[in-house]
């Protein structure tokens, strides 16, 4: 893992979720991709898995800092479980396909965004009308989004994936 | 010895890391929004690129985009009219009334109005807030009323040394006291979380119309006067009790095309007094010229008799 690109992608993808984002922003919901839940599904499944836990919840974190409300810790709670979920269910399944990455990206949306929701209310701040309806066609416009934006961040990242996997040999 | 790493299992790296999410979790917001305000103070050259970059299918063409600033300009006429009437007004009443109680003349004559730059807006979906770059060093102070193109905003919520976040009506968590011209009754309009607010409890006695103002209830210490902060964009019976209105309301401003407010402080005198001689600023050209336009051309602010 190349910590000092993962750290200028993290800028980058934050300033772009906290300021330009809105600019393809859809339905009187204003619904936009959420390009840090894109980049959690991204590490977490093409790192290793203490990798993926450590960029879930930085990710997470800076979800909470650029999302508005001013309450912290929800999104890092949310997705540094599900990044961390999602990893360790990848040792098992492999996510390879466009379909399967953005079925990753519609669950994993749904499930960290609904655990934040409900993180939320616990801390004592109201859900507004239409979170779920917002919650939903976030997931949905990210997974369909992600995949390509998976390709560019192949070419940036360039991991090499270190998954167990039969020896070459024995294939 | 030295070059020795330090190996952290997948479940103690785990759990630190969920420990550290839920102490954020649960740690005061005043503490927390330090990290939200300091990303905004200090990215906010980027962010505000951000804002003001749309995608090439969105850009407007030349001529358009002239007429979008009449159009604006002539919202900001209308507003200061419709405040203008709304004095007119008042001061009628007053003359009724013969209190012989000493009023200000005009309804922001001695108050401040600090000018604030947006740094970030969120005018639609969950949130409806701004980030300014003026906070408790600039003397303000939590409920202040922030003004855009002469119409009443929002109000401060949250505040930082040098960045405040304004809670726009339209956001779910905001309550506040309403009127109309002509109507002797006092409303509460609560935000409505997409882009609009809500008047409700309204008995259908009283005659009202879309395009009727809405005017932001007078508030002792932070609005003198009332001011216009939107129109009525739909008015239809209560599904769930039809003797009231259901009344939805639309703001005068276009917050999204908003780069500067303005936040009223009514009785600067007393809180200069109040502020330690280290906070204060001298207003700059820029703020007294921002002032002037704000306040419709009048001259700079001045203290209260």
């Amino acid at each position: 893992m190349r910590w000092a690109r993962f750290a200028v992608l993290v800028l980058i993808t934050t300033l772009l979720q906290a300021s330009w984002v809105d600019e393809i922003a859809v339905t009187r919901f204003h619904v936009a991709p959420d390009l840090l839940l894109i980049t959690v599904v991204f590490f977490a499944i093409r790192c290793s898995v203490s990798e993926a836990i450590i960029t879930s919840f930085v990710l997470g974190f800076v979800a909470d800092i650029v999302a508005t409300g001013f309450l912290m810790g929800p999104r890092t709670i949310s997705f540094g479980l599900f990044g961390t979920g999602l990893a360790y269910m990848h040792r098992v399944i492999t996510i390879r396909k466009i379909p399967h990455e953005a079925l990753a990206i519609l669950i994993v949306g749904f499930g960290a965004g609904g655990l934040a929701i409900l993180l939320a209310l616990l801390a004592g701040r109201s859900a507004g009308p239409g979170s779920f309806n917002v919650l939903a066609g976030t997931s949905i416009y990210s997974g369909a989004v992600g995949p390509f934006l998976f390709l560019l961040l192949d070419r940036l990242m360039r991991i090499r994936s270190r998954r167990r996997g039969p020896p070459p040999a024995a294939r | 010895m030295a070059g020795k790493r330090i190996r952290v299992s997948r479940r103690m790296l785990f759990a630190w890391l969920m420990l550290a999410g839920l102490i954020l979790l649960f740690s005061p917001q005043a503490v927390t929004s330090r990290f939200q305000f300091a990303f905004a103070r200090f990215f906010r050259w980027p962010l505000s690129i951000g804002r003001n970059v749309p995608l090439s299918a969105r850009t407007e063409l030349p001529l358009s985009r002239q007429v979008g600033d009449f159009s604006r300009k002539e919202t900001q006429y209308q507003n200061y009219i419709a405040n203008l009437e709304e004095e007119l007004r008042r001061k009628n009443v007053l003359i009724q009334q013969l209190t012989g109680l000493r009023t200000r003349l005009r309804g922001l004559e001695g108050a401040k109005l600090v000018p604030a730059d947006i740094i970030t807006a969120s005018a639609e979906g969950q949130r409806n807030e701004l980030i300014i770059n003026r906070g408790s060093d600039d003397g303000l102070s939590k409920g202040l009323f922030v003004i855009g193109d002469n119409s009443v905003i929002g109000t401060i919520a949250d505040l930082a040394a040098r960045t405040a976040r304004v809670r726009l009506f339209s956001d779910i968590s905001s309550v506040v006291g309403v009127n109309m011209p002509g109507l002797e009754i006092n409303m509460l309009m609560q935000g409505n979380s997409d882009g609009s607010a809500k008047i409700k409890l309204v008995p259908v006695k009283h005659k009202i119309k879309v395009g009727d103002t809405v005017l932001v209830h007078s508030k002792p210490g932070y609005l003198d006067v009332s001011m216009i902060g939107g129109t009525v964009q739909q008015c239809t019976r209560d599904d769930k009790n039809p003797s009231l209105w259901d009344i939805t309301v639309k703001p005068v401003c276009d917050i999204a095309s908003l780069n500067t407010v303005a936040v009223i402080v009514m009785n600067p005198a007393s809180l200069a007094s109040i502020r330690p001689a280290s906070a204060r600023r001298p207003a700059s050209t820029s703020e007294a010229e921002a002032s002037r336009v704000e306040t419709g051309g009048r001259s700079g602010p001045s203290a209260t008799p």
